[in-house]
C-alpha cells in the first residue's frame, strides 16, 4: 500500500511500512499512491481523498478520547478538525491567509539561519494577519532595535495565538504537521499541546483505504 | 421590460404581470464582469446587489420593482436610491414586501431531483410563479442548506439529492420573503450547511444558527472557492450524508 500527504512544501509518503517525508519539489517522477490527499496529489494518486476526511480519520484513530481538537498547521494553510461525544463535530479550513505558518516560519529561519529551539517564547505576539505583513511587522521591530530572538518570538507567538484562536482556543489542542517538530511554536501555544506528528492525514489515508478495500 | 430584484409582493408582481420580466438578481448571460459599475460600487460588496446593479445599468429596463427592507435587504433599498439618480428613464419602484400567506412548498424536499435544481426552480419562480413545484419526496432529508440562492450555483453540487432547503430560500419558496420565523426555522438533526454571501447581514443568521444546530457555517463572495467546497463536502463526509 502507498499512500500520501502531497502538501506544498512536503509529501508525507507511506511506502510499504515505510514512512518518510520528502520535499514535494523533490519527489521522483512517476509516483503513484494508492490513495492521495494535499494539494499536490493531482496525477500523483490513482484515488484523491478529501484532506479533512484524512485529517479527521487520522487524527479520530490516534486520539484516545472522545472530544478533542486537532489542528494540523501546514505550508499554506490551517485544518481543523473536532469530535464530541466520539462523533465528528465539525471542521474549518483556513485556506487563503492561514498566515502561511509553515512556510513563513520556513522563510524567516533560512534568511535569518535561525535555530527556532534555541528562542525563548514570547507573551507578547506581534498581530500576523498574513506572512508577508508580519514578517514586514517583524524587519520593522528589528529596525526598531528589537533583539532578532525577541522579534522572531513575538513573531512566532503571533502565529500561534491564530492557531489557537481558529482551533476554538481548547485546554487541549492536539497539533499534526511539520509545526510539531518546532518547539518555539509549540511553547507559544497557550494551551496543553499534544503533538501528534507529520503523519495524521496519513494514518487517516491508509484507514480510509481499508475501509475501501473491506467487503 | 420589468427589472425584478428580490421578491416583490404578489400585489405588485401582478399589476406588471403579462409584461416582459427580467431578475436581476441572476447572473444575465454576457454579463460576465462588473466593469459597468466599477466606478460606483465598493469592492467590498455583496456580489447579489452588486450583480444587480450591473444588470440593471446593462440593461435599463423600463420599470425596476424592488422588494427593500425584510423581505430582502436595506442595500437594495439604498441601490434603488442610486439607481434613480443613474437611470432617470426608468420607473423605479421600490417596497417593503410584508406578504404573508405562506405558501404550501414542495420543491425544497423533492430528493429525486439535484439541489442546484431545485434551487433554479424557486429563483425562476420568482417571474415565472406557474412553473411547476416539484414533488415533495416521502423520505427523509440527509442533509440541509440553509440560506439565500448563491451567487455561484456551484456550491450547491456537492450535496447529495436528499438535501432539504431551508433559510430565506425557503423564505422566497413559500413567497414570504420577510418571514424571520420561517427563516430560522431548522431541525436539529439533519446536518445542516448554513450559507451566507460575504458582506450580507444574514451572515450573523447563518453563523449563529450553525452554532446551536452543529451545522457548518460557509461564506462565499461571487464564486465559490475550492477550500469552502473542500470543506463541504467533508462536513457532508463526516456526518453521514454523502
Amino acid at each position: 500500500m502507498i499512500v500520501g500527504d502531497f502538501g506544498t512544501s512536503y509529501t508525507k509518503l507511506y511506502d510499504n511500512g515505510e514512512a518518510r517525508v520528502v520535499p514535494t519539489l523533490e519527489l521522483p517522477h512517476g509516483v503513484l499512491a494508492d490513495a492521495g490527499c494535499g494539494h499536490q496529489a493531482k496525477g500523483r494518486a490513482r484515488r484523491i481523498e478529501n484532506e479533512l476526511v484524512a485529517l479527521a480519520t487520522g487524527a479520530k484513530a490516534l486520539v484516545n478520547r472522545d472530544d478533542f481538537v486537532c489542528v494540523d498547521v501546514g505550508s499554506r494553510d490551517i485544518k481543523k478538525v473536532a469530535f464530541k461525544n466520539g462523533q465528528y463535530s465539525g471542521c474549518d479550513w483556513n485556506y487563503v491567509c492561514g498566515a502561511l505558518a509553515g512556510f513563513t516560519l520556513e522563510l524567516l529561519s533560512q534568511h535569518y539561519r535561525l535555530q527556532y529551539d534555541d528562542i525563548e517564547p514570547s507573551a507578547e505576539g506581534l498581530p500576523v494577519k498574513c506572512g508577508i505583513l508580519g514578517i514586514s511587522s517583524l524587519f520593522d521591530l528589528v529596525a526598531q532595535g528589537e533583539s532578532l530572538s525577541r522579534a522572531v518570538a513575538r513573531f512566532v507567538r503571533g502565529l500561534a495565538m491564530n492557531v489557537y484562536q481558529f482551533a476554538g482556543k481548547p485546554q487541549t489542542l492536539f497539533l499534526a504537521g511539520g509545526m510539531c517538530q518546532n518547539i518555539l511554536f509549540v511553547r507559544s501555544i497557550p494551551a496543553e499541546v499534544v503533538p501528534l506528528g507529520r503523519f495524521v492525514s496519513v494514518e487517516g489515508l491508509k484507514r480510509l483505504l481499508e475501509e475501501k478495500r473491506s467487503p | 421590460m420589468v427589472g425584478i430584484i428580490g421578491l416583490p409582493s404578489q400585489g405588485l408582481l401582478d399589476k406588471f404581470r403579462g409584461q416582459d420580466m427580467v431578475d436581476l438578481d441572476c447572473p444575465l448571460q454576457g454579463t460576465l464582469s462588473h466593469e459597468a459599475v466599477e466606478s460606483r460600487c465598493p469592492k467590498i460588496f455583496c456580489a447579489v446587489l452588486t450583480t444587480c446593479f450591473t444588470n440593471a445599468i446593462l440593461v435599463k429596463p423600463d420599470v425596476i420593482l424592488s422588494d427593500v427592507g425584510g423581505g430582502k435587504c436595506e442595500g437594495a433599498r439604498y441601490l434603488c436610491a442610486v439607481l434613480r439618480d443613474l437611470l432617470p428613464s426608468t420607473e423605479i419602484i421600490a417596497e417593503e414586501n410584508n406578504d404573508s400567506v405562506r405558501r404550501p412548498v414542495t420543491t425544497g424536499e423533492c430528493y429525486t431531483v439535484p439541489l442546484r435544481e431545485r434551487m433554479q426552480r424557486i429563483v425562476d419562480k420568482i417571474i415565472k410563479p406557474d412553473l411547476p413545484d416539484f414533488p415533495k419526496s416521502d423520505s427523509p432529508p440527509k442533509a440541509g442548506f440553509w440560506g439565500v440562492p448563491p451567487r455561484d450555483f456551484r456550491i450547491l453540487e456537492g450535496f447529495p439529492d436528499e438535501t432539504i432547503i431551508f433559510g430565506w430560500s425557503r423564505c422566497l419558496d413559500s413567497r414570504t420573503p420577510a418571514d424571520l420565523e420561517l427563516e430560522m426555522e431548522v431541525p436539529s438533526d439533519v446536518p445542516t450547511v448554513f450559507f451566507s454571501q460575504a458582506f450580507c447581514q444574514k451572515s450573523i443568521l447563518a453563523r449563529s444558527l450553525a452554532e446551536t444546530h452543529d451545522g457548518l457555517f460557509v461564506e462565499c463572495d461571487e464564486k465559490v472557492d475550492n477550500s469552502t467546497l473542500l470543506k463541504i463536502e467533508a462536513f457532508l463526509k463526516l456526518r453521514g450524508a454523502l
